[in-house]
């Protein structure tokens, strides 16, 4: 009896957890009348699309690539992929801001690198 | 073979009066030579120290009407962290962002109709993994239609080619020159080619179209009050500007105001013991400027209250908003002597606020004329100095009184001087007054109470001031130069002349005949004439001169 309430204990923190991992986001509304759109697939060329032809919120986001671009299917059950830029979705997990009211660095900081350049290279 | 001794007592009254002459010409071309040579870059470093701390300590004191009108919005770390990873808004999640990326924040600025937009990114070349240069142009030029708003964009050097990239941005929007060198820690304001630089453009856009901003000074600047190659001298203001949203901030106790005459005598301390307590060590500042992150306005407009959206649209509605990066790792940062290391779009932010502050007397650095004023000055300096020398190697004077009114009158006209050019009278009035008064006390306690008065005691010697008041007095027409020219000709302040006079002043206190002895030995050595002397000072201060114009 007490192994099955552990097993069930488990297994429910498990799929919590997971829930947790894995948000499920949905497209509540549209920013602009027109946004950036790919429609032939993830690596397809980026073009503008009005919002009418796209269908109505809230639309579920199937994906979401590097790129910050969501995967949805149209009103006609086409794959699209939404620029996250244009559209606002239902991301709960959402921390306050919270930021230094201090601009400035004293006069003699210094940093002897460029950004980008070197980062990962390794002494031989 | 005449010595020494036998010269000086060949020397009768006119021979005094001609060793005061020749002493003059020698003084002025010592003085000018050292201020033409700039020998080992001494006289820019000391220029800097002393523009730096004069800045410093003026800095509370500087108006806040013209920063209402301007705002920064940043993109930082965290910005692009939170942009990327919580909003989900843009596509990069590191430095470089995508041009989309810039269109997209753009816009969200744009929304608000700021009047101006300086975009402080340098796009010089398209990138050829990032294929979205096309549209976020042609989305940014929809922005300008829509809001009204003028964008204008980093051009880079006014020397510079423009590529085919910048060509484009240039036809559809404007650039402006954000870079150049030889200037030193100053802002040129046009270039040779009348480029203008990105504060000027701003300005113009600010005070200069039929809406004039409220923070703008009445002494507008006009074209013909800028010339190709003139500079401006940044002046920075301390104050924090306040924080639009305390709600997103940490630590807002660190940007309390403080009472102006605080601030100046904790930097004044700061800055004359700084060899000792370095009090400023590892303090970091708050800005001058209205500061906006620009994950804080995505936040606000995504998800901000009805007050908060409210509030950031008339942070920015009909602003002149400037645009810029500050990431770890780039180095596009300015040294401000109030704050320390600041993004360089502070720079741009601060010069066009001295513009729309100061309007046409706004603070110049340094030109030709500058050289001249100095040189003229260190001859003045070197007339009174002399004088004072003579009077105190007087003897006989019977009427005290007659001295110290000649050193009023004296301080008066120099004072005078000044007067009659200066704008900003008040200012120098406090200074005119102070001097006087300090000047005619001095001679009083010298000639009037010669024993029971500490300070006749430390300043003249048997009722006669000595050497310290020369230190004194020989100081004073150099302060009074700088002022005068900092105050009322609206030049940056600038201590060659106390380079030069601290020189001189060695000398006196030296002794009378430190120097006037070296001057007779050359007649002992070289059995000159005395209008050898003369015409050889004056063609080897033509030779200086001619030396430095032609390469220096």
């Amino acid at each position: 009896m007490r192994g099955r309430f552990l097993f069930a204990l488990l297994f429910s923190l498990l799929v919590s957890s997971e829930a947790l991992a894995c948000e499920r986001l949905n497209i509540i509304s549209f920013d602009e009348e027109i946004i950036e759109v790919k429609k032939d697939g993830r690596h397809g060329k980026v073009v503008d699309m009005a919002i009418v032809d796209i269908g109505a919120v809230p639309l579920p986001v199937l994906s979401t690539d590097k790129m910050n671009f969501h995967k949805i299917m149209d009103e006609g059950g086409k794959e699209l992929w939404v620029s996250g830029s244009y559209v606002t979705v239902d991301k709960k997990k959402v921390k306050p801001n919270c930021r230094s009211v201090i601009v400035s660095r004293a006069s003699d900081n210094k940093a002897f690198g460029v950004r980008g350049a070197g980062e990962t290279c390794k002494r031989k | 073979m005449n010595t020494i001794p036998d010269i000086k007592k060949k020397r009768d009254g006119s021979n005094i009066f001609f060793g005061y002459i020749l002493r003059f010409l020698v003084f002025t071309l010592i003085g000018s030579v050292v201020l033409y040579m700039n020998p080992f870059g001494i006289e820019d470093k000391t220029d800097e120290a002393t523009q730096n701390a004069l800045y410093k300590l003026i800095a509370p004191l500087y108006e806040t009407n013209a920063r209402k009108e301007i705002v920064i919005v940043l993109v930082n770390d965290n910005a692009i962290e939170n942009l990327y990873s919580r909003h989900l808004k843009i596509g990069a999640n590191e430095w470089p962002l995508l041009y989309s990326d810039h269109a997209y924040l753009l816009t969200q600025i744009a929304k608000h109709s700021p009047r101006a937009v300086f975009v402080d990114v340098y796009f010089k070349k398209e990138r050829s993994t990032d294929d979205s240069f096309s549209r976020s142009i042609l989305k940014i030029g929809k922005l300008k239609d829509k809001y009204g708003t003028q964008f204008i964009f980093a051009r880079g050097s006014a020397d510079e080619e423009l590529t085919d990239t910048q060509k484009t941005i240039d036809k559809s929007f404007e650039l402006a020159v954000n870079g150049w060198s030889g200037y030193g820690n100053n802002y040129p304001l046009k270039e040779a080619g009348a480029d203008w630089s990105a504060a000027l453009r701003l300005y113009e856009l600010a005070c200069l179209s039929e809406s004039t901003m409220t923070g703008c000074s009445e002494n507008l600047i006009k074209d013909s009050n800028v010339r190709p190659g003139d500079t401006l001298s940044v002046r920075w203001g301390s104050e924090p500007a306040e924080e639009p949203f305390p709600e997103f901030t940490q630590d807002t106790s660190l940007c309390l105001k403080q009472v102006a005459w605080q601030s100046i005598l904790k930097d004044f301390f700061a800055e004359l013991f700084k060899g000792i307590i370095n009090i400023d060590a590892g303090v970091n500042k708050c800005g001058f400027h209205t500061v906006l992150y620009m994950d804080e306005i995505i936040e606000l407009s995504q998800r901000g209250t009805k007050a908060q959206k409210k509030k950031l649209s008339v942070l920015l509605n009909d602003k002149v908003v400037l645009y810029g990066v500050n990431l770890k790792g780039l180095h596009d940062i300015v040294i401000s002597p109030v704050h320390g290391i600041l993004p360089g779009v502070m720079f741009h932010a601060m010069a066009l606020d001295n513009l729309m502050t100061f309007g046409d007397k706004f603070t110049k650095g340094t030109d030709e004329a500058v050289g001249d004023i100095s040189v003229i000055t260190w001859a003045v300096t070197v007339i009174w100095l002399l004088f004072v020398q003579w009077w105190s190697s007087r003897s006989g004077f019977t009427q005290e009184q007659e001295k110290n009114y000649l050193a009023m009158l004296l301080i008066l006209y120099l004072l005078s001087l000044g007067g009659l050019f200066c704008d900003d009278f008040e200012l120098f009035l406090l200074f005119s007054i102070s001097s006087c008064a300090l000047g005619g006390s001095v001679l009083t306690f010298c000639g009037v109470d010669k024993i029971n008065n500490a300070l006749a005691k430390l300043l003249c010697v048997n009722g006669e001031p000595g050497k310290l008041f020369f230190v004194t007095f020989g100081v004073y027409p150099i302060m009074a130069c700088a002022w005068f020219s900092f105050a009322c000709l609206h030049y940056e302040p600038v201590n060659a002349l106390g380079f030069v006079g601290l020189g001189f002043l060695v000398y006196m206190a030296l002794g009378d005949d430190f120097l006037g002895d070296k001057i007779e030995m050359l007649y002992v050595l070289f059995q000159l004439r005395k209008y050898q002397v003369v015409f050889g000072s004056i063609i080897l201060a033509f030779v200086a001169w001619f030396y430095s114009v032609l390469f220096v």
